[in-house]
């Protein structure tokens, strides 16, 4: 949808206007696809912290069908912060609530989106989904399997809606290199290998702003013991999955998204030296899988106490590989062994462009300008997100939620349901098992992953 | 006094914060660091998914809604560009992706120079609109990349004001890689920021008071500087470096780089014209020069 192309050419105001192809004075128009208020989608954000201010600031102001109506967050400052400044950016009339069933009670709401620590997810979204609504959850879906299960079951029992906030599912450049690179073109051959890392510098951890208005007998009514549990949720069990489920359940579901497999067999070993805290700040798994194409292994890590390297998936196949991530490492390599002109039609199809896109200036092919300095080893990029059914050109978390509301439109279909998250998760948890085991082999049945 | 360092944006950010408890001063520290990572992954056009990107592959008809900071950051870079004429210009990212081909070898100099009139071309071609009262973009005819590298990070020391301010931090610098730096104060806390600029042949010490300094004078390609407005490096400028104050960062970032090409009286006009411009200062033949409507008493 939002790649909208202009049809009636009739406004312009004061306008601000690159380039030299059109004149102030000549008027155009540029209208987006008309969205009647009653076809618009009430929501509200559970969650006014990072992600929740990530949600209402800048995912719902992009999606015209969403009419954001309320949010709630148990600490007064943050929810209310959020409310006063979305209704004077927005013009809005959100209010902001305590209480999560005050609000389902009182507003009259098509969906909620969760932006909460992992542990209250299962309540909120088993009594949401029974309430006729519709549901958007972060990841993780929860911090145990039992409730992860419930919410899947819950879903399907509803007979609503329950998207799983993995956007890398909903991310133009993943589903183009699953959807037409791997699939279509199998440009790769086999896929034998996938790496990924997630390396961050620190755990951040947050203390409470002056302003904010904290009351620990409240707190405690909504499971939480201290003030830091409620600003560092992530890094206590009972409240949270640690690194596997933050950070490497993204990447992993990308291992099972492009395998087409989910793995049998996980060894896992993990241990919090660096910062002390209950969940483990360093893992690292390797993970079996029998892919519809043969074996593959699956590699993954998780450093906290540096960034260099990054944040990145790799998949190695028989004729390529690829580095693939939200980043910006994203190179596509050819094998030596593969000749140049097969992979032609690629660039050919406006796939992919290498050269660093400088082709396009080169007097002769490459290796023929002259007798000069070494040249770098070619890689490619993905050029144009082609041949796509279609592409959201938005930012992965705005198409995710995008694609969730015109799901309950009944526009589109869910990129991410809970049953597909909670298969890609039962890994998850297993290397959790593994590494609370203190590092541990452990085989998974196809059983395990049936709902 | 604390001290914190991030890398971001492709420089070293390092935050001093006075005035406050340790953990709080890295707590504000840490928010702000998450929020530079935030504003970088929307405006960074090397990050494939941000909305520079996504601004940069649109074709002809297509429109795009963006965050309301890209908005706001593209809003200014096109003020900026009407008040310098064209020598601060965010439109151009094709020619700096041909001197970098260039400079890792993938052209050569005569297909670098076909390439860079191609490019300006295709830009001068292009519109694009952005429209002034909502965060939507239009692609009215394709040709045209934008590059935030002159106004990025200024507009993100701006953002982070925004952010210590809700924290209650007043008093605090914030160095861009030390080519834009922010000083905040409490003056009842510290009177004053002590920095010092150089030319070859002096320097100056300089007591600046909540304000943000933006210099500029590595914009150079060999012995030439990149002009926009003709698309090549042919540039020539009478100083071997610039500095300009301001109280919004966008602006004093990108004036920084858009006065670099401008003679001393277009500067000057400038500054008697544009409030945004607090002062100006130049080093020319090896000696500091100020340019400013107000008395300069934050000289030392």
């Amino acid at each position: 949808m939002t790649t909208g192309k202009t049809n009636r050419r009739n406004f312009i105001k004061t306008s601000t206007l690159f380039g030299t192809g059109l004149v102030l004075a000549n008027p155009f128009s540029i209208t987006a696809k008309p969205l009647m208020a009653a076809d618009k989608v009430n929501v509200a954000v559970v969650g006014c912290g990072g992600r929740g201010g990530g949600v209402i600031f800048s995912n719902i102001p992009k999606i015209p069908s969403a009419n954001l109506v309320a949010v709630c967050d148990i600490v007064e400052s943050r929810r209310e912060r959020a409310k006063d400044r979305y209704n004077k950016e927005h013009n809005g009339k959100v209010k902001a609530y305590e209480n999560f069933y005050e609000m389902l009670e009182k507003e009259n709401l098509d969906a909620i989106v969760l932006t909460t620590p992992d542990f209250w997810h299962k309540k909120h979204t088993v009594d949401a989904l029974e309430a006729g609504l519709h549901v958007y959850c972060e990841k993780a879906m929860s911090n145990n399997i039992e409730d992860a299960r419930k919410m899947a079951e819950a879903m399907k029992k509803s007979g609503k809606l329950l998207q799983i906030g993995r956007q890398r599912r909903s991310n133009d450049r993943y589903r183009f290199t699953y959807n037409v690179l791997l699939e279509r073109e199998k440009m790769f051959g086999r896929l034998t290998h996938a790496i990924g890392q997630w390396n961050r510098s620190r755990i951040w951890t947050q203390r409470p702003n002056k302003r904010d208005n904290l009351d620990l007998a409240k707190l405690k009514e909504y499971g939480f013991d201290t003030v830091d549990q409620v600003y560092n949720w992530r890094n206590y069990k009972k409240l949270g999955g640690g690194v596997v489920s933050d950070l490497g359940s993204h990447q992993i579901d990308i291992f099972n998204w492009f395998f087409d497999a989910y793995p049998h067999t996980v060894y896992a070993a993990g241990n919090n030296s660096y910062f002390g805290f209950e969940q483990a700040d360093t893992m690292a798994t390797i993970l079996e899988y029998d892919t519809p194409n043969g074996p593959a292994i699956g590699i993954y890590e998780n450093i906290s106490n540096s960034r260099a390297i990054g944040v990145y998936e790799r998949f190695v196949g028989d004729d390529g590989a690829f580095i693939i991530s939200e980043g910006k490492d994203n190179k596509i390599y050819r094998e030596s062994r593969v000749h140049s002109k097969k992979w032609q039609k690629y660039i050919d199809k406006g796939y992919i462009s290498n050269l660093a896109d400088m082709q396009k200036y080169k007097e002769k092919e490459s290796g023929d300008s002259g007798i000069k300095e070494t040249a770098p080893q070619i890689s490619y990029d993905i050029n144009e997100m082609k041949d796509m059914g279609k592409v959201y050109n938005l930012a992965a978390h705005t198409a995710h939620l995008y694609n969730f509301i015109e799901s309950v439109r009944e526009e589109e279909t869910l990129n991410y349901d809970a049953v597909k998250s909670y298969k890609s998760e039962v890994c998850i948890y297993k290397i959790h098992e593994a590494i609370n085991a203190g590092g541990n082999r452990i085989r998974i049945t196809d059983k395990e992953y049936d709902i | 006094m604390n001290s914190f360092e991030h890398q971001a944006m492709a420089t070293q950010f390092l935050i001093r914060i006075e005035n406050e408890e340790d953990d709080y001063a890295e707590n504000a520290a840490i928010q702000c660091f998450q929020r530079l990572d935030e504003l970088e992954a929307k405006l960074s056009r090397f990050v494939a998914d941000s909305d520079i990107s996504r601004i940069n592959k649109m074709a002809t008809e297509e429109q795009l809604p963006l965050d309301s900071e890209t908005w706001q950051v593209i809003k200014q870079a096109i003020q900026a560009q009407q008040w310098t004429a064209g020598t601060f210009d965010i439109g151009v990212a094709e020619h700096m992706d041909i001197f970098r081909a260039t400079k890792q070898g993938i052209l050569n100099e005569f297909e670098m120079n076909k390439a860079l009139e191609k490019a300006q071309q295709a830009k001068l071609g292009s519109s694009i609109y952005l429209s002034p009262d909502s965060p939507m973009i239009y692609c009215i005819k394709e040709g045209m990349r934008f590059d935030l590298g002159g106004i990025g990070k200024g507009y993100a020391l701006d953002q982070l004001a925004l952010l210590l301010d809700d924290l209650g931090v007043t008093t605090y610098s914030i160095s861009a890689g030390d080519s834009t730096v922010m000083v905040r104060n409490d003056t009842a806390v510290r009177p004053c920021w002590e920095y010092t600029i150089s030319a070859a042949t002096e320097q100056k010490k300089l007591k600046l008071s909540n304000i943000i300094v933006s210099a500029s004078g590595t914009f150079h390609q060999g012995n030439h500087i990149f002009d926009p407005r003709t698309g090549q490096n042919t540039g020539i400028s009478e100083f071997d470096r610039i500095w300009v104050a301001s109280e919004n960062g966008a602006y004093s970032d990108a004036f920084s780089t858009g006065l670099f090409l401008l003679s001393v009286e277009e500067i000057e006009k400038l500054v008697d014209a544009v409030s945004e411009i607090t002062w100006v200062a130049y080093s020319k033949a090896g000696k500091l020069h100020f340019l400013s409507r107000n008395p300069l008493n934050f000289v030392a």
